[in-house]
């Protein structure tokens, strides 16, 4: 069973000579009849599906496209052309911590980051034990937010994600959370789920968290598919044609 | 993560983006608790004294008249300004995560309502002491609704259009303005010449108004005037809904 297809998609940027913040400068543009943009294909004619239960790696250059690939399957962004199709809940670890709040405490954190996230109230409350100790946070429960170091709330952060029982999760890099002993438990996570047959498709820097994880890898390159094999093999391919040229 | 939670999850997320948004509007402190009182009380303070002192306006229970006109102008304008900012001011977690966005106008006027609500109770006490309890009362919620749906309506056009435009504050500031004084606020309607009022009555703002002052003040109730005014903040909050959908996806990319 597929879980994820793409069928060629594009998307299109139009990068603005000048941006037209304004409605001022929008209007006074509208006589010239002229486009002052450039079109900018971040993804062209990506067409990609990835099996249920498949770990799917995503490597290429800083521009590449990777992120707007996940974007697109997030439905964050709406894709120029092509279509998109997915089977079950998508849960996008796109960045972690996103909209916390310095000024709550951790305890009211977990239920505005979580409700963003998807849970509802009901179901953050019932793992809300979890969620805290699995982020070594027992003492700061009620502790606002900003005096916590940073390592403490990306673990935070992780601990109300990883809670998501979707069945897909799209993860662009961003892990290398916490300390090393809290790196041992992502990991223990990911290999979790790739048991329980989850999808995920995993964009990384990290060539070495690649290769342990992942069953295929797809190179990027300008937006466009570039080559899919074998972790090995992309990645070689990756480190000696990509990166040198 | 269940498809059936949906409208919970929705709610969910609404009831947070609220919360989140009182607390941090007003510092989590009792004196900004306070504000939201002290804002319609210093601007009828003013329209008062200059209604009465400087020019006559002859409106009977002018006091009330005037509270109930500013209070409801206050919730519009801070509806509408608040909706506009609210995608812009969450454009992190938008560019992050995906959920409906018009969570996020939703969430916006639930904190906008709230002052009102608190602002309305205070009305009540006072024409309850000044008249007794008006045999309309119980209709008083159908222009609170129609109130609600009307500024959300404009503030999920203003929000889209905020994403592109930065200058729609500039440019809504003194369209708010405008509203302010072709809306019977500090003046009566009757008071204007026949040929001008139909504008004031064209405009949904003023109906709702007028609903205001008909249950709480004069006691009147005319089943047409109603049905129009419910018709046409539900319009405003239908188009303004549709429109917002039809360029949510855009929004990502835009802010």
């Amino acid at each position: 069973m597929k879980a994820v297809e793409l069928n060629s998609i594009s998307k299109l940027f139009s990068i603005p000579h000048e941006r037209k913040r304004t409605l001022f400068h929008w209007l006074s543009s509208l006589g010239k009849g002229k486009y002052d943009f450039e079109p900018f294909y971040a993804l062209k004619d990506v067409s990609l599906s990835v099996e249920e239960g498949e770990f799917l790696g995503v490597i290429g250059r800083n521009g590449s496209g990777k992120s707007t690939l996940l974007k697109i399957i997030s439905r964050i962004y709406r894709p120029t052309t092509g279509k998109v199709n997915v089977k079950g809940n998508i849960f996008p670890l796109l960045e972690l911590g996103v909209g916390f709040q310095p000024e709550f405490s951790c305890k009211e954190n977990i239920f505005f980051y979580g409700s963003t996230l998807g849970f509802t109230r009901k179901q953050l409350r019932s793992r809300l034990d979890a969620i805290i100790s699995f982020a070594e946070l027992e003492r700061f429960v009620d502790a606002k937010l900003m005096t916590l170091s940073s390592g403490m709330i990306m673990r935070l952060a992780f601990s109300i994600a990883v809670q998501s029982d979707a069945p897909i999760f799209l993860v662009d890099e961003g892990l290398a959370v916490g300390d090393r002993a809290f790196w041992g438990k992502c990991e223990a996570k990911f290999t979790e789920y790739k048991a329980h047959g989850k999808t995920i498709i995993y964009v990384s820097h990290d060539l070495s968290s690649v290769q342990k994880f992942c069953r295929r890898v797809l190179v990027l390159e300008q937006g466009q598919l570039y080559a899919e094999g074998s972790p090995e093999d992309m990645i070689s391919l990756y480190t000696s044609q990509i990166v040198r040229s | 993560m269940e498809p059936s939670g949906s409208l919970r999850k929705s709610f969910d997320i609404v009831r947070e983006f609220a919360i989140a948004d009182f607390r941090l509007r007003y510092h989590d402190s009792m004196l900004g608790y306070l504000w939201f009182l002290l804002s319609p009380a210093l601007m009828f303070g003013v329209y008062y004294f200059v209604f009465t002192q400087v020019i006559y306006i002859n409106i009977s229970d002018y006091a009330l008249y005037l509270i109930l006109g500013i209070v409801s102008y206050n919730f519009f304008q801070d509806c509408t300004f608040s909706a506009m900012y609210s995608l812009a001011a969450k454009s992190h977690i938008i560019k992050k995560i995906y959920f409906p966005r018009y969570l996020v106008i939703l969430a916006s006027s639930t904190t906008a309502i709230f002052s009102l609500l608190v602002n309305l109770t205070i009305i009540l006490i006072a024409v309850l002491i000044a008249r007794g309890i008006p045999s309309l009362l119980w209709l008083i919620p159908i222009p609170v609704i129609c109130l609600l749906l009307f500024s959300t309506g404009v503030g999920f056009i203003l929000s889209a259009l905020y994403a592109r435009f930065r200058d729609l504050s500039q440019i809504w500031n003194v369209l708010v303005l405008a509203i302010f004084w072709l809306t019977p606020v500090v003046y009566d309607v009757t008071s204007l010449p026949e040929s001008t009022q139909i504008i004031v009555f064209l405009n949904p703002l003023a109906r709702i108004f007028m609903l205001f002052r008909h249950y709480l003040l004069y006691d009147f109730y005319n089943a047409q005037f109603l049905l129009i005014t419910i018709g046409s903040s539900l319009t405003m909050f239908v188009l303004g809904l549709l429109a917002f959908v039809k360029v949510q996806d855009r929004l990502a990319e835009q802010l």
